[in-house]
């Protein structure tokens, strides 16, 4: 059978009745149901840029803490390094040193580094697994622990102690009670009002060789007005009870 | 015959770099556990701080070593002012009527030590405001010139493996005045504890860059050296030597069997000057 071909300028075209139906071929069938389709509800400008602004803070925000995390973590290695330094370059240099090598240089202030250090030393005691290390238990040891601690516990009691002696004779001294016996001599200070130039006065007869005569001649007036007191104190009582 | 003592060495190199300072700030005694590595040879040991210690094995005479022991069993000083070395702290005492004395090592604690028959002679310089020469010193002389050949030992071995702290130490013990200096070398004191099993403590009187140079002497098992900071332990025999660090953390473990003594030569600190 021979081939026929169709051109345009072929006659036989022109006539429909001669011209092949398109053949179609069948649908093939749908798998999977169509999905289906999303409206996404049109965005101004405005929207957009809110948008944009949105994520780029989120991003900005996210490097923010990576580079916190960083600098802290420099901070501690920071720290962690001072503490060695100043272990090194011995007790009482270590101020000048800092201010020499890094306040004048790097602008850190010894503060700042004193805080990096806080955090070094306190990260440290963190982590510091110390359970694997036992305490010594050999007989001497123990020994020496336990009186080491009762010895600890005595000196606490007897500081307690007197420092409660201390507060109740010092109780006793400014309420003027004497804790000492009869015989023994006290400190007594009567707080007598006069007036700068008497207190002048008063004050050079104290560092003058006088001081002692003059002492006692206090004394024994103090002590005659108490007698004189004390005898009104009991005509006075005496009355009352007549009474 | 070639002196055994004297025989090439070949220097191992361990490096620590694992600092335990924090783990280990609340022991007071060393045990067998602080220390995961025991050297038992001739090691140089190195931390990120510098040189920590060295140790030579049978390198000092016996004939020195049994000296040297000789003088231990003449010295009979107490402890009460080593508190630190004992284990215990220094604490005030409490006087008879119940108040405070002064600060020193608690009697208790003394006793134990006296009890187990520890004792200390300290020959040389004292460290002290000012420093001065000690009263064994001045009462035994005889027994300092037994200890001079063990001593210029010592200092020799400093100078041939450690050099630099060794001039560093020799330079500050020059400046002083003669009274206050171990011959021609660069100590200023000599120590000997007998019998001493100690807690942690560190040698703060000591000059700071210099070094300790230990030499055990005696019969003995056990006792050996912890330097807890770094987890590291000497075991030492008699005829040893260990130059150390004094101002890490260190302490010795119970002797087992045996008398032990040490002998300890450094150089104080705030030597005062000749000018």
């Amino acid at each position: 059978m021979s081939k026929t071909v169709i051109t345009l300028d072929d006659p036989a075209h022109r006539h429909s009745d001669t011209i092949k139906p398109i053949r179609r071929f069948p649908r093939l069938p749908r798998r999977f149901p169509r999905l289906p389709i999303r409206r996404i509800p049109r965005r101004t400008a405005e929207d957009v840029a809110r948008f944009r602004v949105a994520w780029l803070i989120a991003v900005l925000e996210k490097r923010a803490h990576n580079w916190i995390g960083r600098g802290r973590k420099a901070n501690l290695k920071f720290g962690r390094l001072l503490l060695r330094l100043k272990d090194l370059v011995g007790h009482g240099n270590f101020l000048p040193y800092y201010k020499h090598t890094f306040a004048k240089r790097d602008g850190i202030p010894l503060r700042t580094a004193q805080d990096y250090m806080k955090m070094a030393r306190r990260e440290a005691a963190q982590y510091a697994d110390s359970a694997h290390l036992r305490q010594a238990d050999d007989p001497q040891a123990v020994e020496i622990r336990e009186a080491t601690k009762k010895h600890r516990l005595a000196v606490a009691a007897a500081k307690s102690k007197s420092s409660d002696e201390n507060s109740e004779s010092a109780e006793e001294e400014h309420h003027g009670r004497s804790v000492e016996s009869d015989e023994s001599l006290c400190i007594c200070r009567p707080s007598v009002p006069v007036t700068p130039a008497e207190r002048t006065r008063i004050a050079a007869l104290w560092r003058s060789e006088q001081r002692p005569a003059a002492e006692a001649a206090v004394r024994d007036v103090l002590l005659e007005h108490c007698r004189e007191y004390e005898k009104n104190q009991k005509n006075s009582g005496s009355e009352e009870a007549d009474v | 015959m070639s002196n055994p003592c004297e025989k090439p060495r070949t220097l191992k190199t361990i490096i620590l770099s694992r600092d335990w300072k924090e783990e280990t700030k609340g022991l007071d005694f060393p045990d067998r556990t602080h220390a995961k590595r025991m050297i038992d040879g001739d090691r140089l040991v190195l931390t990120p701080d510098g040189i920590l210690a060295l140790m030579l094995k049978a390198i000092i005479e016996p004939s020195m070593c049994d000296a040297a022991k000789t003088v231990s069993e003449h010295v009979h000083g107490r402890l009460d002012l080593r508190a630190a070395a004992l284990g215990s702290k220094s604490m005030p005492r409490i006087k008879e009527d119940g108040t405070l004395g002064y600060t020193a090592t608690p009697d208790s604690v003394v006793g134990i030590s006296e009890r187990d028959d520890v004792r200390e002679g300290l020959f040389g310089t004292v460290h002290g405001k000012p420093p001065h020469v000690s009263p064994l010193t001045r009462d035994r002389n005889d027994l300092l010139l037994q200890l001079r050949p063990i001593i210029e030992r010592m200092s020799e071995l400093f100078d041939r493996y450690l050099p630099t702290p060794y001039e560093f130490q020799r330079r500050a013990v020059k400046s002083a005045p003669r009274e206050f200096r171990l011959w021609q070398t660069p100590f200023s004191s000599a120590y000997i504890p007998v019998h001493l099993r100690s807690g942690y403590h560190f040698d703060g009187s000591n000059l700071r860059g210099g070094m300790s140079v230990l030499a055990p002497l005696g019969d003995f098992v056990g006792g050996e050296l912890i330097l807890c900071r770094w987890r590291v332990g000497f075991a030492l025999e008699t005829g040893d030597l260990l130059i150390f660090n004094g101002f890490e953390r260190h302490g010795n473990l119970p002797i087992l069997e045996g008398d032990r003594a040490s002998l300890i030569s450094y150089c104080v600190k705030g030597l005062p000057s000749r000018t």
